[in-house]
């Protein structure tokens, strides 16, 4: 794509620069899409009618969170399910950070979210460089994936997804070089912004498990090895620092640790078995969860990316793909698109797959961008699988 | 180095300590006893909404999602999200609170609603009461809406101030019927509900 294109020309004085170029161009490509499909579907325009057009759903939420704290109490009257309900399932980190910003910028949260969200996309796109080993091509469709692709108006609104995506380029680029403390640090921001965050445990392990092998330890000398690395044990224990601190703030604001679990209880959302949850929305597509076919497949298609980090050997990433997808899907199929998309490993992946020839690197790119005008107006008509 | 890394266990121990303490709060909720029923131990299936509960006679109830005059003022607790069809009764037993201005009438208590039933369940029983009160019971033997109707007595009426109670004995779950892994006990889906002077 643009590297064929930097070799060849005077632009290759420009090469250096193209790693950050490019995408701060797809980001700005991003934004122009996006308010284009706004602009088609809109009478009056207008740049905060975009800011609040783009937030939908669990938008309401975030902006909650951000500018009033958490809830003591569930709400006495919930006009819609079965129970009251309250604003615990929605992680700190983002809100906290959007609120932060809020006290330098006098914006609404819907406003903020649709700045700081593209921003730490694109600071996601930038930190994952070393995940391609100098493979151009890919990267620049990862961008292409992030900032102007399918899923960009997650990574755009007021929702944490932008902000996961970010931690979980940092924390892997930080595993891969086996910094295990900053690792850990990552972890804990992670476990601080989304419930499946705490599962980046498992990559450190899974890492360290692959440092030991490739030192030839047996179990036994492994674990001798394991309590000569304090980094490795630091690391793990760092992980759910950001879980644990939420609980312990949510038993100071309600009386309830596992609040942020137990009101998943008055959305109806029951544990269920993942492989039931997959079969029964391609199978019994009825019911409260609104075009289960359509998130079952994107399951499906999250699953099989996760098979191929596995066949590339990228194993604490495919790990914690796994983990996440199986853990979001004990809840049902319900926002699997929006869980898919917000796997970086899974995104990196896909992109070496499709960059693999330039023309099917083109291709992807052109569909990208449709996608994103296409699926942005679906995304402010709020159809229900991209919930 | 090694100096440097030693020095590690340090934040180990304390982190270390932080989250067996958080952990620890698992242990020891301290929420009231309607909360830890319905959100924790999950023995009930009512949560109590607090709605003034306005009312006037005659007046139809919808419990079909975007109708006009929506049950939601009216909502006590057991009611799923309501669908093009009507709303669910979740639990076995639902409630709905009526204020209004009391007369010294008796009145009559309309449900037009469908019921889980096929052919080894073909009726689903609703025992109704009304302020503690037991009214009657009624049956329910198809899918598709029907139309039933209580007589309260003017004693109850008199007051401006009903709680009715709809218990479901005969109720059952997605998961038992097969279509689908719903736990929930389901009975009837009501589609609207009036009370008005007989």
């Amino acid at each position: 794509m643009t590297a064929d294109l930097a070799a060849s020309t005077p632009l290759r004085v420009l090469r250096p620069w193209a790693l950050l170029l490019v995408p701060a161009a797809l980001a700005l490509a991003g934004v122009l899409v996006r308010y284009l499909a706004y602009v088609s579907v809109t009478a009056a325009p207008s740049p905060q009618g975009f800011a609040d057009a783009m937030c939908v759903w669990d938008c309401y939420w975030y902006g909650d969170v951000a500018l009033h704290g958490y809830q003591a109490h569930p709400e006495q009257l919930n006009f819609g399910g079965p129970a009251g309900i309250a604003n615990w399932a929605f992680f700190p980190l983002y809100p906290m950070l959007i609120a932060a910003v809020g006290k330098l910028v006098s914006a609404s949260p819907a406003a903020l979210g649709g700045v700081v969200s593209p921003l730490l996309a694109l600071g996601a796109v930038l930190a994952s460089w070393p995940a391609f080993d100098g493979n151009r091509r890919a990267y620049y469709l990862f961008a292409a994936l992030l900032l102007v692709g399918p899923f960009s108006f997650y990574f755009a609104s007021l929702y944490s997804e932008s902000l996961f995506l970010l931690l979980t380029v940092l924390a892997f680029v930080a595993l891969a070089r086996r910094r295990y403390v900053a690792a850990g640090i990552f972890g804990t921001l992670l476990s601080a912004t989304r419930t499946v965050g705490v599962l980046f445990v498992f990559a450190i392990l899974a890492e360290a498990l692959i440092e030991f092998r490739a030192r030839r330890l047996g179990p036994a000398a492994m674990l001798r090895e394991l309590l000569r690395r304090p980094d490795i044990i630091l690391g793990i224990f760092l992980v759910p620092l950001g879980l644990f601190a939420f609980m312990a703030w949510l038993h100071l604001a309600t009386g309830d640790a596992l609040a942020f679990a137990h009101i998943q209880r008055a959305w109806d959302r029951e544990i269920v078995n993942p492989a039931s949850a997959l079969w029964f929305a391609l199978t019994s597509p009825g019911g409260q969860t609104r075009d289960p076919v359509i998130l079952a497949f994107a399951g499906i298609g999250g699953l099989l990316l996760c098979g191929a980090l596995f066949w590339r050997r990228q194993i604490p990433a495919a790990v914690f793909c796994t983990l996440c997808l199986v853990l979001a899907l004990t809840n049902g199929v319900e926002s699997m698109l929006r869980f898919v998309a917000a796997l970086a490993p899974l995104g990196i992946v896909l992109a070496q797959i499709l960059s693999r020839w330039p023309w099917l690197s083109w291709l992807s790119f052109v569909v990208f961008v449709v996608l994103d005008f296409a699926w942005t107006i679906s995304w402010i008509h709020q159809q229900g699988a991209l919930m | 180095m090694t100096a440097a890394k030693n020095f590690l266990w340090l934040p180990i121990v304390l982190v270390a300590g932080f989250e067996l303490y958080a952990a620890s709060l698992v242990l020891r909720p301290n929420v009231d006893a309607t909360y830890r029923a319905y959100f924790i131990d999950k023995t009930s299936d009512c949560w109590p909404h607090v709605t003034p509960a306005p009312y006037e006679l005659g007046k139809d109830l919808s419990f079909t999602e975007g109708a006009p005059n929506l049950f939601f003022p009216n909502k006590g607790c057991g009611w799923f999200y309501p669908n093009a069809k009507g709303t669910w009764s979740y639990g076995p037993f639902s409630t709905m609170l009526f204020r209004f201005p009391g007369e010294d009438l008796p009145l009559t208590l309309t449900i037009n609603a469908g019921a889980m039933v096929d052919a080894a369940h073909p009726n689903q029983r609703v025992e109704v009461s009304a302020n503690g009160t037991k009214l009657g019971t009624l049956s329910f033997g198809s899918m598709e809406p029907e139309v039933r109707t209580v007589s309260i007595p003017a004693e109850l009426g008199k007051t401006g101030s009903l709680d009715l109670r709809f218990d479901f004995p005969d109720a059952r779950s997605g998961k038992e019927l097969g279509p689908n892994e719903d736990a929930h006990l389901r009975a009837i889906r009501f589609v609207s509900m009036k009370i008005d002077k007989s």
